[in-house]
């Protein structure tokens, strides 16, 4: 029952685990606040506006079967400029870098939660 | 224990669900195979990521490149990395970069050489991947612009044309440029005189012009490679899965990180393309269960960013199915063809200059040569730090009661390790350490 009441209480921090991304501009740092909602990683501004950004609305989008190219690109950044948003990359401390797509709403959602969520949603 | 058992059985039933989303790449259920055999893992370093360009060949070859350099002790790459861009510009493709039309000894070639023959490539610094970034709106108000990863080189091809078409517009294209790839290094006054004299461009050398500036040419941009071989693996050497995993690990062995193409989705209908990826190799690991099944496991250093480094606990994949799909075409969920024999299915970057660091790590040290070493008394100093920190024979048998055995050492007067992986002698160098005899 421990076990069980221990999950609970990991899978509920897990909502809400905010961590600091970068989006390097010339001559300046943009700190980027991300925020787990619904098992996607998003901006903060997404998290609060909660169903209504257009990032959480772009996971309803229906999945394309993918096509099969000579040139294959990165799948998760493919996907978004699909869906009408831009591929950005992040950055966190130590400069690993994450794939976000971007709307023009200001919301952002992690390119691979997307790919894996689109259309499963519905 | 009845709500225990069920949490067990759910935890794994979603890791066996939880199947690779391309062909080449599958997770194996830990829980399954929790025996750990064998394992070796070369560190490259930070994820990267090509975004929604083709250019993994580009990252694939910088990181090799870059492993190559951190082995050799006349390498300095001073925390900076070596431009995916400028190679992928090197390239006559010039803009994408996809396994089977990186035809990576052309590159090679192309990439200029220096007098010593040795390879000298554009720093990051000087041509960061985020140049090709294209700026698709502003949003004024939250001071934000959002980029998008690949149109950048798109964009430019498009101006290539809009420049030719019109010869007193050279002004406004500039600006043009500047705005919409607003992390261009280039200045103004330098795009004038690109669009000046565009006639005699072709439209890959002018983005190539616009991306790596005339001054990312000179030393001080650029890092010059040791001496170096690249190999492939021949189609002889190419008949089955498991031979391909053999050469991988002796290769892993001798810290040589080899970059796999595979396919990721299945043919193109009618022919034996598909669509092709490249990644590098940086480990390979067995493990097993209990009745002694064991699974080979592969670690991709992908340029598909962290993300999905971490979906694959660190890029690990089933390595059967990834030299499967590396070997053949898939026509079906179930059946494939022999893929064409393109002779970038493994290649390798061999080091060809004498690498002492190596053979001495090949060595278990015993307690004599330990001794012998000592004897020279080494002494590692940061420039800044006039009083000298010494590492004495104290230092040397606490770090022997960690993990892994690890002796510094200075050799000729460069800073050199006893046992472990080049890693460690990097940071210390990273760090200012040098050395200083007594």
């Amino acid at each position: 029952m421990n076990i069980l009441l221990m999950l609970t209480l990991l899978t509920i921090s897990n909502q809400s685990i905010a961590e600091d991304l970068f989006l390097n501009m010339t001559g300046k740092v943009i700190t980027i606040k991300i925020r787990q909602l619904k098992k996607v990683k998003v901006n903060q501004s997404c998290y609060e506006s909660k169903d209504n950004c257009m990032a959480l609305k772009a996971l309803n989008i229906p999945k394309k079967k993918s096509i099969a190219r000579k040139l294959a690109g990165h799948p998760a950044s493919l996907n978004c400029q699909r869906v009408q948003g831009n591929s950005i990359i992040l950055q966190d401390k130590m400069k690993n870098e994450f794939d976000y797509c971007a709307f023009s709403d200001k919301s952002m959602v992690n390119s691979w939660d997307l790919l894996n969520s689109s259309g499963s949603n519905k | 224990m009845k709500y225990l058992l069920l949490i067990i059985f759910v935890l794994t039933f979603s890791l066996t669900c939880m199947a690779g989303k391309y062909l080449a790449f599958e997770k194996v259920n830990k829980f399954l195979y929790p025996t750990q055999e064998s394992q070796k893992v070369i560190d490259l370093g930070r994820d990267r990521s090509q975004g929604a360009s083709g250019d993994c060949s580009a990252f694939s070859l910088s990181k090799r490149l870059e492993y190559l350099c951190k082995m050799n002790n006349d390498c300095e790459l001073n925390g900076d990395e070596i431009s995916p861009l400028y190679i992928q510009a090197v390239n006559d493709g010039g803009i994408t970069l996809a396994p089977e039309q990186a035809e990576i000894f052309k590159i090679l070639r192309k990439l200029k050489h220096n007098e010593n023959k040795k390879l000298s490539l554009v720093k990051e610094s000087c041509a960061p991947f985020a140049q090709s970034l294209y700026q698709k709106w502003i949003n004024k108000e939250a001071g934000e612009s959002h980029h998008d990863t690949v149109e950048g080189v798109r964009y430019l091809n498009t101006i290539y044309q809009k420049s030719r078409d019109c010869a007193s517009c050279d002004d406004a294209i500039a600006k043009q440029i500047l705005t919409k790839l607003p992390k261009l290094k280039i200045e103004y006054h330098e795009i004038k005189k690109i669009l000046k004299n565009i006639d005699a461009m072709a439209p890959k050398e002018f983005a190539h012009k616009i991306l790596i500036r005339d001054t990312c040419n000179s030393a001080k941009n650029k890092i010059t490679l040791p001496a170096f071989k690249n190999k492939y693996l021949e189609e002889k050497d190419l008949k089955n899965e498991s031979m391909l995993f053999e050469k991988i690990t002796k290769l892993i062995d001798r810290d040589i990180p080899p970059a796999i193409s595979f396919c990721l989705s299945p043919r193109v209908k009618g022919t034996r393309v598909c669509s092709l990826h490249e990644a590098v190799v940086s480990g390979y690991r067995k493990i097993c269960n209990a009745a002694k099944k064991c699974k080979s496991m592969l670690k991709l250093q992908n340029s598909w960013g962290k993300t999905w480094q971490d979906e694959y606990q660190g890029g690990w994949v089933d390595a059967d199915i990834l030299l499967k799909y590396s070997l053949n075409v898939p026509i079906n969920k179930k059946d494939v063809k022999p893929r064409k024999r393109y002779p970038n299915i493994l290649t390798w970057i061999e080091p060809t200059f004498p690498n002492k660091v190596k053979k001495i790590t090949n060595k278990k040290p015993t307690k004599s040569s330990i001794k012998k070493h000592q004897k020279k008394k080494v002494t590692v100093t940061t420039p800044q730090d006039t009083k000298v920190p010494t590492l004495s024979n104290q230092d040397v048998t606490s770090k022997k009661t960690k993990k892994k055995q690890t002796l510094f050492l200075c050799k000729k007067g460069r800073l050199v390790e006893f046992n472990s992986s080049t890693t460690e002698i990097f940071e210390l160098k990273k760090q200012g350490y040098v050395c200083k005899k007594r």
